[in-house]
């Protein structure tokens, strides 16, 4: 007994002089990647949003950019949509069904394996669990 | 230096009252003396012929027969996946090689072709012996007016095109003459040769005797689009006029209400030009950006989306702000518009002492054109706020007797030889819609409740006030139900000149 209660005070005497890290990673955590050729090195999540939504369709420093989502219903992409977009998926369509219908402007291509899409195409850019992220693959932009 | 010493408290602290804690080992039985071990008592042997257990029994066998089905499922479960699995990949590799070949030196050209229809149900009230019983249909009437159709072609990297077509059953059923009589002591007496006269499209196949009943093609718009960059884009065609929220939405799908503004109805301001559109967006921070655009066409005319019937242009200018966030969007624009409208009557002389020929050209209308418009839209937590404000300057430059330049509302009567004075008249509407909370019970449907009030004047005193509720029901992102209560009041002179009200369902559907 005595034991236990001095193993449990030198586990939170340790926690509390311990340094804290600044971010906890998670498996879960959702990164926005893209191709290499992107001259960018980070993104915020307007910009990103803005890239996916076709409101815009070059790269702050210059080129085209290639927006790719996961497929719909994906976990992937109901993670991209929550924490990026902000948007149900239902609220997603019907955006593209309205700009279909003002501009002519068509959604962004689906692919299940958006690591291997964004590693092959220039310009590009899309999102991947961070479990799921091979190193060196593809740039990091943010991480949410 | 934080950690080596917090590891070697812990140490110290663990190791302290080690020795003191300890547990005592047990103490060894002494030699020689045994544990007696008693021998456990034997299961009984169920009896011959117990029911109960006969049961389990089978029971037992029943369930390890469900086991194996299952698994065997499991497994055929298991080849599906992986064929599934399998078939996705193969998309993946045909998509990343369409993307790939859109992104790199040999571009492959893409086709699309949607569209959107609408149907309806609308009965209008107008007052016994009103000017607007014959002006519009007072019966319960279905419609299905019209289909719009897109073709959405992207020929290169930074060339794409854009063609909507509008099919409908229009004009079959216009009115072109209204019967005319004249009263006296209650008496009707009709106006000679006025004959009511109302369209009809019906044809004979002259195959086989079949009839048809033919419609007609609107094109609202084509023009092929030029991307230099986000800031700098090029469309050649006839193209929306972008003045308005309402202008760029413009398809029953999107917009909130049935009722479409007034003042869109009757081309207050010109809503498509043929000509080219300069324009570009700048992102002066990630959530806002700004809209600039210059327009260059025909302008208004009589045949203005073949053909320009003077050298004179019309000039517009377009800006817009946006700020746009999840939950928060506001956008305010404001389009500036000069054109001139000119219309000639052509012909040719015969001189029968020369016998030279020539061509004789005279003007029947000519007029300037301004117009101003600011239009805001606001999005924020369900609440919507939609208003645009639009005003019109007409100077006729030389007397006119043409048909294009009218007022939107209070022209009165047309009459041949007719000549028309300078005019202003503006039009406001204002359209406030809150989608409710309801997703908890609804999911993915949305129900938007709406006001509206229209309101068109010019300086001839005539007003047009048309207040309207609805409620606009999208049980999914393609389908949309509204139903709206339209009241109008007609106002010449500062007189109340017609009352009317106006029921109306529609559905529209976007596919």
């Amino acid at each position: 007994m005595i034991r236990a209660i001095l193993t449990t005070a030198a586990v939170v005497l340790v926690g509390i002089t311990s340094p804290r890290p600044v971010h906890s990673e998670s498996s879960n955590d959702l990164l926005i990647i893209a191709n290499k050729s992107v001259k960018r090195g980070s993104a915020s999540r307007a910009e990103i949003r803005s890239y996916f939504l076709k409101k815009r369709t070059d790269w702050k420093g210059g080129g085209s950019v290639i927006p790719i989502n996961a497929t719909r219903s994906s976990d992937l992409r109901k993670a991209f949509q929550d924490k990026v977009l902000q948007m149900t998926d239902s609220e997603e369509e019907e955006y593209w069904k309205d700009e279909g219908i003002r501009r002519g402007v068509k959604k962004p291509t689906e692919m299940s394996n958006t690591l291997k899409a964004v590693y092959h195409l220039k310009g590009s850019i899309s999102y991947v669990f961070r479990k799921d992220y091979k190193g060196d693959v593809a740039k990091i932009l943010a991480e949410f | 230096m934080r950690n080596r010493i917090s590891t070697s408290m812990l140490c110290v602290l663990l190791s302290l009252p080690a020795a003191a804690l300890a547990q005592a080992p047990a103490p060894k039985p002494p030699e020689g003396d045994k544990p007696e071990v008693k021998p456990r008592p034997k299961a009984a042997e169920p009896a011959a012929g117990q029911p109960e257990t006969a049961a389990l029994a089978e029971k037992l066998k029943q369930q390890q027969k469900q086991l194996d089905e299952q698994a065997k499922r499991l497994k055929k479960l298991d080849v599906v996946e992986k064929k599934l699995d399998e078939m996705e990949k193969e998309r993946d590799e045909e998509k990343l090689k369409k993307l790939k070949e859109s992104g790199g030196k040999s571009f492959k050209p893409s086709f699309r072709i949607f569209g959107f229809t609408d149907f309806s149900l609308s009965r209008f009230f107008p007052k016994k012996g009103d000017f607007m019983e014959v002006a519009t249909s007072k019966d319960l009437t279905f419609t299905a007016v019209s289909a719009n159709l897109y073709f959405a072609s992207q020929i290169t990297r930074k060339l794409s095109t854009l063609l909507e077509l509008r099919f409908t059953y229009l004009p079959q059923g216009v009115i072109e003459e209204y019967n005319s009589y004249t009263r006296m002591n209650g008496q009707l007496t009709p106006v000679e040769d006025v004959q009511f006269t109302r369209k009809d499209q019906t044809v004979s196949s002259p195959v086989d005797a079949t009839y048809f009943r033919l419609g007609g093609l609107v094109i609202e718009r084509i023009h092929a689009d030029y991307k230099v960059a986000d800031w700098l884009q090029i469309r050649v065609g006839r193209f929306l006029t972008p003045f308005s929220v309402w202008n760029t939405d413009h398809g029953s799908p999107t917009v909130i209400p049935v009722c479409v503004p007034y003042q869109h109805r009757t081309w207050f301001v010109p809503l498509a030009q043929t000509g080219i559109y300069v324009f570009g967006r700048v992102f002066p921070r990630d959530d806002l950006y700004i809209d600039y655009g210059l327009t260059v066409s025909n302008g208004r005319g009589p045949a203005d989306s073949v053909m320009d019937v003077d050298d004179h242009k019309a000039l517009g200018v377009r800006a817009k702000i946006a700020y746009d966030t999840p939950k928060i969007k506001v956008e305010l624009g404001t389009y500036g518009y000069w054109g001139r409208i000119k219309d000639k009557e052509k012909g040719y002389y015969y001189d029968l002492g020369t016998a030279e020929m020539g061509s004789v050209l005279v003007t029947t209308e000519h007029a300037d054109e301004l117009i101003a418009t600011v239009d805001l839209r606001v999005e924020a937590y369900g609440l919507l706020l939609q208003s645009e404000f639009a005003y019109r300057r007409v100077n006729y430059l030389s007397p006119s007797s043409g048909t294009t330049m009218q007022r939107s509302f209070g022209s009165g009567f047309l009459t041949e030889g007719a000549i028309y004075a300078d005019f202003a008249e503006w039009a406001y509407f204002a359209l406030l819609g809150y989608t409710l909370p309801l997703k908890g019970w609804l999911g993915k449907m949305k129900i938007t409740p709406y006001v509206m009030h229209n309101l068109v004047a010019g300086d001839n005193d005539s007003r047009f006030h048309i207040p309207v509720v609805g409620i606009n029901f999208k049980p999914f992102p393609a389908l949309v139900f509204k139903a709206e209560w339209e009241h109008v009041r007609s106002y010449l002179n500062k007189e109340l000149w017609a009352k009317n009200h106006l029921v109306r369902i529609q559905m529209a559907v976007a596919f």
